[in-house]
C-alpha cells in the first residue's frame, strides 16, 4: 500500500469523517463499491455521501490561520481514459463543525471499465505571508479519500437491442427475441449473439427506462434463464458444437477465448454442472435430459442459474 | 447518444496483427462493407454504427490520407496534416462518447480491419521488427495510429472559442507525446494540457535561449511534482495559466543558467 506524503502539514485522519458513498436511483439506494450492474454509457451516476469535518481541528492541526477558506471537491476518474472531471466545489469557509453532503451526478458517457471517487479537502485559494511548513498553494489537498466501483469490465457486455418489432416484423406482442448464429461455434460469442427486446411491449419499455425496479430485474432474470436455455440446449443438440468442443477435454479446450462455444461450456461449468462433474460428463446429461425431457432439462438451468434471482416484490 | 463502434476481440486482434506481419495490410475490399468477423458491440448505451457508417468512416479517412500523401508518399509535413485533419474527424465527426473511444478494443477494430492500410501508411514496417504492434492494435491509447489522435483532440478540444480545435497544431507529435506519457498525473486534466499547450504556443521567448522543446519537458517534471499534492482540476483557468507560467520561468532560468 502507498502512502501519500505531502510537503507541509496535515490535519489528523478524525477531523473529516465520511460516509460511504451511495448510489441514488429512483428505486433504490445503494452502497457505491461493488460491480454497477445494468450500467451503459447512457446512464449517469448519481452518488450521494456526507461529510463531517472539523473546521476549526482541520486548521489547527495544518497550521493554517482561522480565516483561511478550505473546500471540498469531488472529481471522478474512469479506469479506461484516466482523465479525470472535477464534478463538484463544496466551500467550507465557516469554523466549527460543517456537515455537508456531497451529491453529484457523473455523466455515464465519460466513463467506461471501473470509476474511482476522489473526495478532497484542499485550500481554496494561495496564502499570503504562509506559516512554515504549511500548505500555502489554492488546491493543495489536506485530506482524501477515494472509491471504486467496476462498470463494465472493460469487456464486451451481452449485446441487447432495444428494437420496435411490429416494424421489425417480428411478433408484436413479444417481449424478447434471442438470436443466436451458432453456424461457427468458435466465433466470438457477442457478435454471434443478439437479444432483441421489443419496444412495443410496455413491460420491456419500462424496464429499459429503469432497469433497477422489480419488475424489470423479474423480467432480466427471465430473459437469462430463457437465454441460457437455448443457448446450452442448441450447443447439446449440434453436432458441430459436439465435433468441436465435447470431443476435447477441459485442458484442450479452454473456455477463456470469448467463443459462442466457450461460453456455453463456462456456463455449464459455472452454473449447471453438478459437483464431481466434469463439463464434457455435465454436457452429455444436458443432451440426454432435453432429448428425453424437455420440461426437467428447463428446470434443471433454473435450478443451476438460481432462477429467479432477484426479490420480486 | 453515442455511436457504438465495434470492438475486436484480443485473441482476434493477435491474429490479425500477425497476418499483417506477413501479408501486409489487408483493407476491405472495394464495394464490400467492413468485415464484423470477431468483432463485438458494447450492449447498449448508444446506437451500433452499420456497415454502411463503418465504409463511410473508411471512405473519410482514405479522403484525408489521401491529401496528405496516401498510399505512396511519405513526408513529415503529410503526417503532421494527416494527424491534424483525423484528430479533428475523429473527434468531432465520428460521435464516439469517451467511454466508447477510451476502449482499446475500438481502436484494436479500427487498425485492423478498417483502415490497416492507412495505419501502415502512417507507420510503416521497419527493417528489424516490421510493424509495431501498437500502431495497429489498441493497447495503449496513446501509441495507436489512431486512438492517440482521439485523446489528443479530446484533450485539447476548447469549447469557449472560434475554432474549438485550434490547440491541436500547436504541439506536434514528439512534443504531445511528452505530455500524454505524464498520463496519470498531467495528462488526466484537460484543462492544464490546455494551458502548457497555449504557454508553449504563445511564449514570446520562443526561439530564444533554450530550445522551446527542453522548456516544455523540463516545465512538465516541474508540473508533475506539483500534481502530487495539489488538486489540479479545480483551480481555475487564470491559476492554471500562472501554474504553467510559473513552471515554464523556472525551467528557462534553470536551464539558461546551465
Amino acid at each position: 500500500m502507498s502512502v501519500r506524503t505531502y510537503p507541509y502539514r496535515t490535519p489528523t485522519a478524525d477531523r473529516v469523517v465520511a460516509d460511504s458513498w451511495v448510489r441514488v436511483s429512483t428505486s433504490d439506494v445503494e452502497i457505491f463499491g461493488g460491480p454497477l450492474e445494468g450500467w451503459d454509457y447512457a446512464t449517469d451516476l448519481h452518488l450521494r455521501r456526507s461529510v463531517v469535518v472539523d473546521c476549526d481541528g482541520v486548521r489547527s492541526d495544518a497550521g493554517l490561520r482561522t480565516d483561511i477558506p478550505i473546500r471540498i471537491c469531488v472529481r471522478s476518474r474512469p479506469s479506461s481514459s484516466l482523465i479525470r472531471t472535477l464534478e463538484a466545489t463544496v466551500p467550507l469557509a465557516a469554523g466549527g463543525r460543517q456537515s455537508i453532503t456531497l451529491d453529484v451526478v457523473v455523466a455515464g458517457r465519460n466513463l467506461a471499465g471501473a470509476v474511482t471517487m476522489e473526495t478532497v479537502l484542499e485550500l481554496a485559494e494561495d496564502v499570503v505571508e504562509p506559516a512554515p511548513f504549511t500548505a500555502a498553494r489554492a488546491s493543495s489537498m489536506l485530506w482524501r479519500d477515494e472509491a471504486a466501483a467496476s462498470l463494465d469490465g472493460d469487456s464486451g457486455l451481452l449485446p441487447v437491442a432495444p428494437v420496435s418489432f411490429s416494424a421489425a416484423g417480428l411478433p408484436p406482442g413479444a417481449a424478447w427475441y434471442v438470436s443466436l448464429d451458432t453456424a461457427r461455434w468458435e466465433w466470438a460469442a457477442m457478435g454471434s449473439l443478439l437479444v432483441l427486446l421489443n419496444t412495443d411491449n410496455p413491460a420491456v419499455n419500462a424496464a429499459l427506462e429503469d432497469p433497477t425496479t422489480a419488475g424489470a430485474r423479474s423480467l432480466l432474470d427471465t430473459l437469462e434463464v430463457d437465454l441460457v436455455t437455448d443457448l446450452v440446449g442448441r450447443a447439446v443438440e449440434d453436432e458441430r458444437f459436439r465435433d468441436s468442443y465435447l470431443a476435447a477435454g477441459d485442458e484442450d479446450s479452454p473456455d477463456d477465448d470469448f467463443s459462442l462455444g466457450s461460453l456455453v461450456r463456462a456456463l455449464v461449468r459455472v452454473r449447471l454442472a453438478q459437483p464431481n462433474e466434469s463439463v464434457d460428463e455435465a454436457l452429455s446429461r444436458l443432451r440426454e435430459l432435453r432429448a428425453g425431457d424437455p420440461s426437467y432439462y428447463r428446470a434443471a438451468v433454473q435450478h443451476g442459474l438460481g432462477y429467479p434471482r432477484s426479490e420480486v416484490g | 447518444m453515442s455511436r457504438l463502434y465495434p470492438r475486436l476481440l484480443p485473441g482476434a486482434a493477435s491474429r490479425r496483427f500477425k497476418d499483417l506481419q506477413v501479408m501486409g495490410p489487408q483493407p476491405p475490399k472495394e464495394g464490400e462493407e467492413p468485415s464484423l468477423a470477431d468483432a463485438v458491440f458494447a450492449a447498449t448505451g448508444g446506437t451500433r454504427v452499420t456497415g454502411p457508417d463503418l465504409t463511410k468512416v473508411r471512405f473519410d479517412l482514405v479522403e484525408r490520407a489521401s491529401a496528405s500523401g496516401f498510399p505512396t508518399q511519405r513526408s513529415r509535413t503529410g503526417y503532421a496534416e494527416f494527424d491534424v485533419s483525423v484528430a479533428r474527424y475523429l473527434h468531432g465527426a465520428c460521435g464516439m462518447v469517451p467511454g466508447e473511444a477510451a476502449q482499446r478494443s475500438v481502436w484494436s477494430y479500427f487498425g485492423l480491419v478498417l483502415v490497416p492500410d492507412i495505419c501502415a501508411w502512417r507507420y510503416p514496417a521497419n527493417e528489424t521488427r516490421g510493424f509495431l504492434d501498437d500502431r495497429f492494435v489498441g493497447a495503449d491509447l496513446t501509441r495507436h495510429t489512431l486512438g492517440r489522435l482521439w485523446l489528443r483532440a479530446h484533450l485539447l478540444f476548447d469549447d469557449g472559442v472560434g475554432d474549438p480545435y485550434g490547440l491541436i497544431v500547436a504541439l506536434g507529435e514528439a512534443d504531445m507525446d511528452q505530455i500524454l506519457a505524464r498520463r496519470l498525473d498531467v495528462a488526466a486534466s484537460p484543462a492544464l494540457v490546455r494551458e502548457i499547450v497555449r504557454a508553449h504556443r504563445d511564449d514570446p521567448r520562443a526561439g530564444s535561449g533554450p530550445k522551446d522543446r527542453d522548456v516544455l519537458r523540463d516545465s512538465l517534471k516541474r508540473l508533475l511534482r506539483l500534481a502530487a499534492f495539489l488538486d489540479l482540476d479545480s483551480l481555475s483557468r487564470h491559476q492554471l495559466a500562472s501554474l504553467v507560467h510559473e513552471a515554464r520561468d523556472s525551467s528557462r532560468r534553470t536551464l539558461e543558467s546551465r
